[in-house]
């Protein structure tokens, strides 16, 4: 195929009809100056002399018009706009990927990075050859169609000027996995090339793999050819980073177990520079608390305040310094969520167990009898979700659906789980998970059980502590809006209580549980993250006010959550369902993000280092065609001067 | 009004020369120049036997007396020479600074006034598109002023046509002797046909060729229009380093077969450019060239 791609304003060839009109000036222009001499006899033989010795004699008389006639061709031929298809013979589909991340809001050089791409992006779009096609997906912590594969312009042009930046994290496997599918709906993968425009800020993309072995099979068997898109980077953004970012920020109670709360803040400076400003804490918009930070180049420090008393309301902690990347420098917390967990002990009398309980600090205890419970479970269900945790002795709770719950020695009413019947004689703990967040800082080994019985797990049931007996002494069984721990033996049937493992193990899973609850459903959430809503009070429609004061309406049902995934903005996040009101704060900590230097290349898969590098397509070729005219042009001039001798 | 053709001073210098002949020819009066012919000089011949009829004034006694036979004593005949300048008068010598037409009357003028000073005849011819305007044999010193009037008359004009003139000069003047062209020699019909004629005639010939500078190094730029002064022809030149110097070739291959030609038929040539003092043309370069001595 010749490299040749045509022209991209044919229309400009009509310039060429002046062609003939610098010939005729050529002629008018030759009015000559008439010279009386004594005689022309030697002057004829002198050019009769010169037409024997330079047939181009003619030609060198009109070196000038040739000149003339090359610079206007070279300049009709540059209007014409001429393109070098470099690479015709290979992607004949691109797959714009185009970064709309948080760091992609970076104000590098002009604009943004997304200017940067998106233009970058347009000029692609518009030099799209004959029969060749393009898709548009903006991806940040998800990735969007915003245009298909097609070959009109106007619709590729629309979608890459749609794109606006979030303030999400970015994945861009979610988008390469979309882009290869869009690869392979038209044949052979290889024809389409896949362009990330972005800035490589992006987490490792080293365990990414094209193909799963299911499709490798399929297209075995199918007899397909196992094509590829070739991947492109083109980064965008300056290779240094002028960022300063709060990466994170926690409000706790404080740890002494006063009223105060304190909250704990990470700063990181990922530029080059030494960075001074003051550090801001605010509440609801009202300063509380400040602070004069200094971070070294590459620096990052924690810093608390402390002692501040409790209030309802969203804290805000913003470090005060001029950057490429405004988003990261404010992270906001909701108080609302640093209510004590309300925890339900049901037990009739056990010792040991009220005593580890009532030790776990910053819980509010309530307890009840298991008869009290059952009760309580027919008639004040909504009592019961109000706790972030049931501890159960002996008794299972009938209505699991929602909730977390720590049972003992008794078999909630949950599928696959149950005693078959058979008791095991003094069962060995054969190994625990040390990585559980229940069982931290506790050692099992010396513990000793008499008896337990049997109990047949269900296979999405995670094992904390192994026993001999082939089945779990304590599991863990997730739901959809469940947690539960189960202790399947009697704790007055081994040494338990008396170990250290116990309270440690019954503070660890309580805050555990309570700290998951659904119930509890996070307020503090990070970009891209879906907010979960339970209704508290009557079902309706609950209208959300994002930060950017637009409203979204989401439908609530009774004892059933409702998910709202718009959280592309950071910032504060407000719900209102009848005279309910919620608070959420949405918040970028993401170092990927934060670091904004723009990457080279980046490790994909089997693939290896891709290289940022440019898209070498339909180059056109104009320029050069302006800077031959522009040398011809100075070529004549020189010609014109020096004549006399040519 | 002869002061203004060339200085008293000047004449002066000039009585001091005469033309020199590579000839002998035959003139028609007593004059200061040996003669083929026999006659009454001073100059010592030779002798002959007496025969009856003889002039017994040229009879040597002295041999009579020792060997008592007669013989006659001859003397060399001294006889005048006749010059024959031809001025070219057409319009191509009224070009240059100084025109040519000027330089040529001077030349014209200085070597007139060498030959009447020394005796001989001197006529001179306007030469254009035809024998002009004509002086007529004349002799002696006295007639120098006439002779300068008639060239300082002399105005260009008309084509050159070197082959008509000098045919109906060669017809006008029967008698040889020492003929003088100036000219310069742009002819387009040639000049060969003309020369060949008053050659032919035993005339022994003299071609001064007299360009103006311009001519031979133009200083022209541009694109032009040549126009010739005589024809009207034209020529579109761009002016350009070859054509230069093809011009320059050109010139000196146009003097350069003047020359061969006038060498190979016992022609004298002397070329001239207006640039070089008349004074020096005369009293240097002719003698090198063997006109004057």
């Amino acid at each position: 195929m010749s490299p040749f791609g045509g022209f991209l304003a044919p229309a400009a060839f009509v310039g060429l009809l002046t062609l003939p009109v610098v010939v005729l000036l050529y002629f008018l222009k030759l009015k000559r100056e008439e010279y009386v001499i004594s005689s022309t006899l030697l002057w004829q033989r002198s050019f009769e002399e010169m037409r024997v010795n330079s047939p181009f004699q003619r030609l060198r008389r009109n070196l000038l018009l040739l000149l003339q006639l090359l610079i206007l061709t070279a300049g009709v031929l540059a209007l014409a706009r001429p393109v070098m298809n470099l690479a015709a013979s290979e992607g004949r589909r691109f797959i714009l990927l185009i970064d709309s991340s948080a760091s992609m809001k970076t104000e590098d050089a002009d604009g943004s990075r997304l200017d940067a791409a998106k233009a970058r992006a347009l000029e692609l779009a518009r030099d799209l050859g004959r029969g060749e096609e393009m898709a548009v997906i903006a991806f940040d912590s998800s990735a969007r169609v915003l245009a298909p594969l097609t070959d009109l312009e106007g619709e590729l042009v629309q979608a890459i000027k749609s794109i606006r930046a979030s303030d999400t994290t970015t994945d861009l496997a979610a988008a390469m996995r979309i882009a290869d599918g869009l690869a392979r709906s038209r044949g052979d993968a290889s024809e389409s090339e896949i362009v990330i425009l972005s800035d490589g800020r992006f987490g490792s993309m080293k365990d990414f793999t094209r193909f799963s072995g299911g499709e490798v099979l399929r297209r075995a068997e199918a007899n397909e050819a196992l094509g590829e898109a070739k991947v492109r980077f083109i980064s965008v953004g300056k290779q240094k980073s002028d960022n300063t970012a709060l990466v994170a920020l926690e409000a706790r109670r404080e740890l002494t177990g006063a009223e105060g709360i304190e909250v704990f803040c990470r700063v990181a400076n990922f530029g080059e520079r030494e960075v001074t400003g003051p550090l801001e804490l605010r509440l609801e918009g009202k300063l509380l608390d400040a602070k004069e930070l200094s971070l070294e180049p590459g620096g990052e420090t924690s810093t608390v305040f402390e002692s501040l008393s409790w209030e309802d309301g969203v804290l805000e902690v913003r470090y005060n310094v001029r950057d490429s990347l405004a988003v990261d420098n404010a992270a906001r917390a909701v108080m609302t969520d640093l209510r004590e967990a309300r925890v339900l002990l049901v037990t009739d009398e056990n010792f040991f167990l009220e005593k580890a309980v009532t030790s776990v600090g910053g819980i509010g205890l309530d307890k009840v009898s298991p008869k009290a419970f059952q009760s309580m479970e027919t008639t004040e269900m909504e009592k019961l979700l109000g706790y972030d945790c049931i501890i159960c002795d002996g008794i299972s709770p009938q209505i699991m659906q929602e909730g977390s719950f720590l049972i003992f020695d008794a078999y909630p009413p949950l599928k696959g789980l149950g005693p078959t019947g058979k008791e095991i004689e003094t069962p060995q703990v054969l190994d625990w998970d040390p990585a559980h967040p229940a069982t931290r800082f506790t050692n099992f080994a010396p513990l000793v059980i008499q008896k337990a019985p049997e109990v047949k797990w269900p296979k999405r049931a995670v094992t904390i502590v192994d026993g001999s007996g082939g089945t779990p002494l304590i599991g863990a069984i997730s739901e959809e809006r469940m947690n539960a721990v189960i202790v399947a033996f009697d704790i007055y049937e081994s040494n338990w209580p008396l170990r250290r493992s116990f309270p440690i193990f019954l503070a660890n899973a309580v805050r555990w549980l309570a700290s998951g609850s659904p119930r509890r459903a996070r307020a503090n959430l990070r970009t891209g993250e879906v907010i979960t809503i339970y209704p508290t009070g009557e079902p309706g429609v609950m209208r959300i006010t994002d930060p950017g004061g637009k409203t979204h309406k989401v439908t609530c049902e009774v004892d059933s959550a409702s998910y709202f995934s718009r959280t592309q903005a950071v910032g504060v996040y407000r719900g209102e369902l009848g005279e309910e009101e919620y608070v959420w704060t949405v918040s970028l900590f993401s170092m990927a993000e934060s670091d904004n230097a723009a990457a080279k290349s980046f490790e994909l898969g089997a693939e290896g280092e891709v290289q940022a590098g440019e898209v070498e397509r339909n180059r056109e070729v104009w320029r050069y065609l302006a800077i031959l005219a522009f040398m011809i042009v100075c070529f004549e001039w020189w010609v014109y001067n020096r004549r006399m001798y040519f | 009004m002869a002061e203004s053709l060339l200085e008293p001073s000047f004449l002066t210098r000039l009585e001091q020369l005469s033309l020199v002949t590579h000839r002998i020819f035959t003139g028609r009066m007593r004059g200061e120049r040996r003669s083929k012919k026999r006659g009454i000089s001073v100059e010592f011949a030779d002798y002959r036997d007496y025969a009856p009829g003889d002039d017994l004034r040229f009879v040597d006694w002295n041999i009579f007396g020792r060997l008592d036979r007669l013989f006659l004593k001859l003397f060399l005949e001294e006889e005048d020479l006749h010059l024959y300048i031809g001025v070219d008068s057409s319009e191509s010598m009224a070009w240059g600074e100084p025109r040519k037409i000027d330089y040529a009357v001077k030349v014209a003028a200085a070597l007139g006034y060498v030959a009447l000073s020394s005796q001989e005849r001197v006529s001179v011819g306007a030469i254009s598109n035809g024998l002009g305007e004509y002086f007529p044999s004349t002799r002696g010193r006295h007639n120098m002023w006439k002779l300068f009037s008639f060239l300082q008359r002399l105005e260009p004009d008309g084509q050159t046509d070197l082959f008509e003139s000098l045919r109906q000069f060669s017809l006008r003047n029967r008698r040889k002797g020492v003929f003088i062209l100036i000219s310069d020699f742009l002819d387009p019909a040639g000049y060969e046909g003309g020369l060949r004629h008053v050659i032919g005639q035993g005339m022994e010939v003299f071609c001064l060729q007299v360009l103006s500078p311009e001519e031979v190094r133009p200083q022209l730029a541009g694109d032009l229009r040549l126009v010739d002064i005589e024809t009207a022809a034209t020529a579109d030149i761009t002016v350009s380093g070859p054509l230069m110097r093809a011009y320059q070739r050109t010139v000196q291959g146009f003097c350069d077969a003047l020359k061969g030609f006038c060498t190979e038929r016992g022609a004298s040539y002397l070329f001239t450019t207006t640039e070089v003092p008349f004074e020096d043309l005369i009293l240097n370069y002719l003698k090198v060239g063997g006109l004057v001595k």
